[in-house]
């Protein structure tokens, strides 16, 4: 069975208005929340912005990550939120590159566990989600992206 | 795949007392089995019966007053309510009136409006309403001192108080923090699970509920369960011996609203073993869920005493076991993506 990424509403209401509003640059940051037995299950997406970005290049910057993470960890009651991956903005109708693959992949491998990569790129009725995993093994996998309580995929 | 051995284990779920008391997969139990639409289509249904029956100048005479009675009434019917009880109160009928002529007088007038939608029973006059898959049980009713008698299935009267029954169940929902209607809910959910269309129905179960209420610690107590899953495991254990002395014709089930009458039970003795049996195992079951460590098998097991609802979804829904994110990025370095 295919494992799903799950956005909550406000969550792809979030990384929608900013990929909008960074056009025609890439924007991204962190995705945040939890895993289930379905999937990662994210409940945050907060940008990590990128004063250089251009229409085909997105840094996310580690330091300015590591406190946006730390903030969130304590703002958050139920012990559940943590890191789940990245994301960033394709302003063209084109998903995951081997940048973005090759990237993540080292993720995975350094830090020794999964990682979700999710690329919101244009497409002709807006933005839509194009999901991967990638573990610490060099493994890939396609995640369905689902957006919570909308019944459709982003 | 995910390296779930690095993540602190975390369900949804809260625990108190040590016990599994699953909070919200409770409150959506009872929200899968709410008879929803079905109650305004009972109101509905009584407003058109009750029309057609105050247009007859003869039941005006004899003082009709019509109210919805029955597990509608006292409000621990569960969806699919197919059948809703109007009591048709006639305090000035005379007293030499034939039961069984006043039953027919009742079919002619509804049989005007309703054509062959009627059937006349034994004790009451039943209506179709196709349109909302229900039927009404029209049951007149005399005046016997301070109750009152419908008529009984040999020609004569049989006395009942279905109104003050609705009132005792009032009454022991207050006592018990409002906790009596909704666990009466779930158990005659548990015994449609069980037992299916097999008798006794859910009126048998509520009654063994109500007299096992009595004996459970109410909200003045410091005994008192403290959440529905807890109510729920109690309530099971103390109608299993109820109905087991009912079936072993030890003790027989009473009616609450008339002192000393046995409850009228239709059902077999090997149903009424069937049930006994059923219920004592389902106790057993709910408190080895109620005291487990592991939600997910307590869960699982008050998915199968609830079963499912008349839409075939699982009243008690499993939570899905989740696991933390990480607590920290996997590394120093700052990806670059493109």
């Amino acid at each position: 069975m295919t494992r799903t990424l799950t956005l909550t509403a406000a969550v792809w209401r979030t990384l929608r208005d900013a990929a909008t509003r960074a056009l025609p640059r890439e924007i991204g940051g962190l995705l945040l929340g939890y895993f289930t037995e379905l999937g990662p299950h994210v409940v945050e997406a907060r940008v990590v912005p990128d004063p250089r970005a251009t229409r085909i290049r997105y840094q996310r910057d580690a330091a300015l990550a590591e406190r946006i993470l730390d903030s969130s960890i304590r703002a958050d009651s139920t012990g559940l939120v943590g890191y789940l991956g990245e994301w960033h903005t394709h302003p063209l109708p084109i998903g995951p590159s081997t940048t973005d693959i090759n990237a993540s992949g080292r993720l995975a491998k350094v830090g020794g566990h999964d990682i979700a990569l999710l690329v919101l790129a244009t497409g002709s009725r807006g933005w839509i989600g194009h999901a991967l995993n990638l573990d610490p093994a060099g493994n890939m996998e396609t995640l369905r992206v689902h957006v919570e309580g909308t019944g459709n995929d982003g | 795949m995910m390296e779930s051995t690095e993540l602190v284990r975390v369900f949804t779920v809260e625990r108190k007392n040590g016990m599994s008391i699953l909070t919200k997969q409770f409150q959506d139990a009872l929200s899968k089995i709410e008879p929803e639409k079905d109650a305004d289509h009972a109101a509905d249904a009584h407003a058109e019966v009750r029309d057609v029956l105050h247009d007859d100048a003869d039941l005006m005479e004899w003082g009709l007053h019509s109210v919805l009675i029955g597990s509608y009434r006292r409000e621990v019917s569960i969806r699919r309510v197919k059948d809703v009880d109007v009591f048709c109160e006639l305090p000035n009928l005379p007293a030499d009136h034939d039961p069984q002529d006043l039953l027919d007088k009742f079919a002619s007038l509804l049989a005007v409006e309703y054509g062959d939608r009627v059937a006349k029973n034994d004790r009451s006059v039943k209506v179709d309403f196709p349109d909302f898959d229900m039927h009404v049980d029209v049951v007149p009713a005399r005046c016997a001192d301070d109750d009152w008698e419908i008529p009984d299935r040999d020609g004569g009267w049989e006395k009942t108080h279905p109104v003050r029954f609705s009132e005792l169940s009032t009454a022991r929902n207050q006592a018990h923090n409002k906790k009596y209607v909704p666990v009466v809910k779930l158990l005659r959910q548990t015994r449609r699970a069980l037992r299916g269309d097999v008798k006794p129905g859910g009126f048998f179960v509520e009654v063994a509920a109500y007299h096992a209420f009595e004996g459970i610690p109410n909200a003045d107590s410091d005994a008192c369960p403290s959440s529905t899953a807890e109510y729920y495991t109690v309530a099971l254990e103390t109608m299993a011996p109820i109905l087991r002395d009912h079936a072993d014709n030890f003790a027989r089930l009473m009616n609450p609203a008339i002192p000393d009458q046995d409850l009228h039970v239709r059902a077999t003795q090997q149903e009424l073993d069937a049930i006994a049996d059923a219920w004592e195992q389902a106790a057993v079951d709910a408190r080895v869920a109620l005291k487990s460590t592991n939600d997910q098998d307590a869960a699982q097991t008050f998915k199968r005493l609830l079963g499912q609802n008349s839409d075939g979804d699982d009243v008690f829904e499993v939570p899905v076991a989740v696991s933390a994110g990480h607590r920290s990025l996997p590394s120093g370095e700052s990806p670059t993506f493109g």
